[in-house]
């Protein structure tokens, strides 16, 4: 990758990563951000490379060098035994609030003030070598007010996620990287996802097609209000987002006749009718924003009675907008009614076996299907329909279990808090009936 | 073309999957004029010809599918050299490791290939993956494979023992895998092959001893984000379970001038049901519970290993 790819942009949206904490934020000229319950302006991110390290002196950003990185990472120690002798005590600590709020405003730097806090400490030099280290990573936490900008990845957004996993329908990192290995997603696919997870899923796979193939958001008819706001995170190019279509479920038809000829279907997906179009425009609104200026238009336009040419204008401009999206969905509609898809995946939080039913009609053999629920229940009823009916093989039923682990010299063991579920997959190959 | 992107129809030279029963695969390559033994009778080659992947084959005893080849089904079914990795553990490394289309990596040991063919499938076709193995038969056979399955190109495999000798990688990758008995000693020449603007490192080890000093090298050398975990997959099986519904209360004798009108369909129900009964078994006052059960594996792998990420930034 050249090295231009790794500088900050306006415009992009970047990952503050903190120890375990990330925040994403979209990076404008003079926008103040709030990480970590410090304020700051994000200018001087500008033109800057992603993985650079930054300490914030006064609402400014100060970039740190690779050494000194380290520098603060390591623990100073000479420890005591065991803690027999603490007390805990307020007077163990001799310096006041007030000492530190003045050294703060005097312009001290967060190590000296931590320096001072460890001279000022009756009970550090008694600590053991263990709380000793505790100690300094909790006042680093308060005093060090240190972060690293990052490329967005899945992985990355995956641990904003990981205090709100109920916006992502409780997906967690060994899921979705199940759910993108077991639907073989890869370069030049073409792939429908049914998802309610913020578009993550979806930014996922469009990540995994390297910018060929399709990806195709199926949505149900009556949403109006589909968010797909994890995809901005992901700074998608134009180039990536046109592999991204979007159909209703209710235009995809099966073919009757029963043929299975390979010929084009466009008579099929021209007999849309009228209010489906209409609907599937209006859940087109609140997704990427490519055209910040759409709404904003209209509103003027309606105001000023004046301008009736430009009123015109836009009207025509939409027309040919509403035109465009018709004839991306006619297009995509027709991919999967001649059986072009790859893979199948179900991330939702609609009933799974109705649109598993209606959907793997469009599946060609031996292709992959993966849904996932955070529910059993659906799930179960999805694996008993598939196994009566016989279409698929190599039907496979799970869940994971993930354990993050400290490990420390002398003090390594599993991490006390553990996520109890990352929800249910179903993975199966499509097979053809036999005859 | 195998796997590299899926065609429709059987030709010769695919490496094609017979799918004989639940977990039961077996990986063939498709040649002129051969037969191939199924448990179900013999499977000439030929017939195989121009049929479609996914449809269903009949032999003298019975039926199979023949599927197309997915890095997956290859991990459940291609012959063992070493001791493998399973599909849990690779999901989770090529997402960890950031990897996708256009992304070069390293990787040692390449051990039977497994791993390889999903990160070759992610990175392809402009990424590349560098395997070494230290094993002259592993090596010699995991060429081949590649070759066969069409991936070559996107691969270099070398015969090399990557502790001693290292990567002798400079600058060129976007991550690094590691599965070998001693990693932190070679932790060394996977910084130097990262590309200088960063990337990730993974180590697969099976012991805690191992995972230890691995880390204890990666903080020294500057590595962060230094996160170990351990994933283990739960399958769950569907049965249909039955229990049974004990009497509760004193049985009195049936009235249907009761006072709870709800219970009189009941009681109606299972009088009926009796009567139809054997009249042996009329003395069963109560119903089985029928349900669909979610049952987990009665036994399960415990552990696989422990998987140790880092990221370098800047270096």
């Amino acid at each position: 990758m050249p090295m231009a790819n790794n500088i900050i942009a306006d415009g992009d949206h970047v990952i503050f990563k903190r120890d375990g904490t990330c925040r994403v934020f979209q990076i404008k000229p003079d926008r103040q951000a709030y990480f970590e319950k410090v304020k700051f302006t994000v200018n001087d991110l500008i033109g800057q490379q992603f993985g650079s390290t930054f300490k914030v002196d006064r609402g400014n950003l100060v970039k740190l060098s690779e050494t000194k990185v380290l520098e603060l990472e390591q623990v100073a120690s000479e420890p005591g035994a065991d803690n027999r002798n603490l007390l805990d005590s307020e007077s163990n600590q001799k310096m006041r609030l007030e000492d530190i709020q003045k050294m703060k405003s005097d312009g001290l730097s967060g190590e000296k003030i931590i320096e001072e806090l460890v001279e000022n400490s009756e009970t550090f030099d008694s600590k053991t070598s263990f709380s000793q280290a505790k100690y300094l990573k909790k006042k680093k936490k308060k005093h060090l007010q240190m972060f690293t900008v990052l490329r967005p990845t899945a992985r990355l957004v995956m641990e904003i996620f990981s205090k709100e996993p109920a916006k992502i329908c409780f997906l967690r990192p060994d899921t979705v990287s199940q759910i993108l290995n077991f639907s073989n997603v890869m370069y030049g696919s073409n792939v429908a996802v049914v998802e309610t997870c913020q578009g993550l899923v979806l930014a996922c796979v469009l990540e995994r097609l390297g910018g060929h193939g399709k990806v195709i958001h199926i949505v149900p008819n009556t949403s109006d209000t589909l968010c797909r706001q994890v995809m901005n995170y992901f700074n998608l190019t134009k180039d990536q987002l046109d592999h991204f279509y979007s159909v209703p479920i209710t235009c995809l038809k099966v073919e009757t006749d029963g043929t299975q000829h390979k010929s084009l279907n466009i008579n099929s997906s021209t007999e849309i009718p009228g209010d489906t179009l209409v609907s599937y425009s209006r859940t087109e609104l609140p997704a990427i924003e490519m055209l910040p200026d759409r709404t904003d238009d209209v509103n003027e336009a309606e105001k000023s009675d004046i301008m009736t040419e430009e009123k015109e204008a836009e009207k025509k401009k939409r027309e040919v907008k509403r035109e465009e999206k018709q004839k991306r969905q006619e297009a995509a509609a027709a991919l999967i009614q001649n059986k072009k898809l790859d893979s199948l995946i179900i991330a939702c939080k609609y009933n799974p076996l109705p649109v598993v039913k209606k959907l793997i009609q469009f599946l060609p053999p031996s292709r992959c299907v993966v849904v996932y629920c955070q529910y059993i229940e659906p799930l179960v009823e999805c694996y008993t329909w598939i196994k009566e009916q016989q279409v698929g093989c190599q039907l496979k039923f799970s869940e994971t279990w993930c354990r993050d682990y400290q490990v420390l010299p002398n003090q390594t063991h599993p991490v006390i808090n553990m996520s109890g579920t990352g929800g249910y997959l179903l993975t199966y190959t499509t097979v053809s009936k036999l005859s | 073309m195998s796997f590299k992107e899926y065609k429709s129809t059987v030709e010769y030279g695919d490496t094609v999957l017979l799918y004989i029963g639940y977990n039961n695969i077996l990986p063939l390559i498709v040649k002129k004029g051969q037969t191939h033994q199924t448990k179900f009778g013999a499977l000439p080659h030929d017939t195989l010809i121009g049929k479609q992947y996914g449809s269903k084959i009949h032999c003298p005893k019975g039926w199979i599918i023949i599927l197309h080849p997915t890095p997956e089904f290859w991990t459940m079914c291609l012959p063992h050299r070493t001791q493998i990795l399973y599909s849990t553990d690779i999901s989770m490394i090529v997402f960890q490791l950031d990897l996708k289309p256009g992304s070069t990596v390293a990787e040692a040991g390449t051990g039977s290939g497994s791993l390889s063919h999903a990160i070759i499938r992610t990175i392809l076709p402009k990424g590349h993956l560098y395997t070494f193995e230290f094993h002259k038969e592993r090596y010699m056979k995991a060429s081949e494979e590649f070759i066969q399955h069409q991936i070559g190109d996107y691969v270099t495999v070398t015969h090399r023992d990557v502790c001693g000798e290292g990567f002798q990688l400079t600058n060129l990758v976007d991550a690094v895998f590691l599965d070998l008995p001693r990693p932190w000693e070679c932790i060394q020449s996977a910084k130097e092959a990262i590309k200088k603007e960063g990337g990730r490192l993974c180590s697969f080890s099976p012991c805690i001893e191992q995972v230890q000093k691995t880390c204890e090298e990666l903080t020294k050398l500057g590595f962060t984000d230094i996160t170990t975990m351990e994933c283990l997959v739960r399958n769950i099986n569907v049965q249909n379970a039955t229990l049974q519904n004990i009497t509760l209360e004193e049985q009195t004798a049936p009235s249907f001038t009761g006072d709870a009108n709800a219970e009189t369909d009941e009681f109606k129900s299972k009088k009926l049901k009796t009567e139809n009964a054997d009249v042996k078994t009329s003395k069963k006052s109560t119903d089985n519970y029928c349900f669909p059960a979610a049952v987990p594996a009665l036994t399960m792998p415990g552990h696989t290993g422990f998987l140790t990420f880092a990221s370098i930034y800047m270096h």
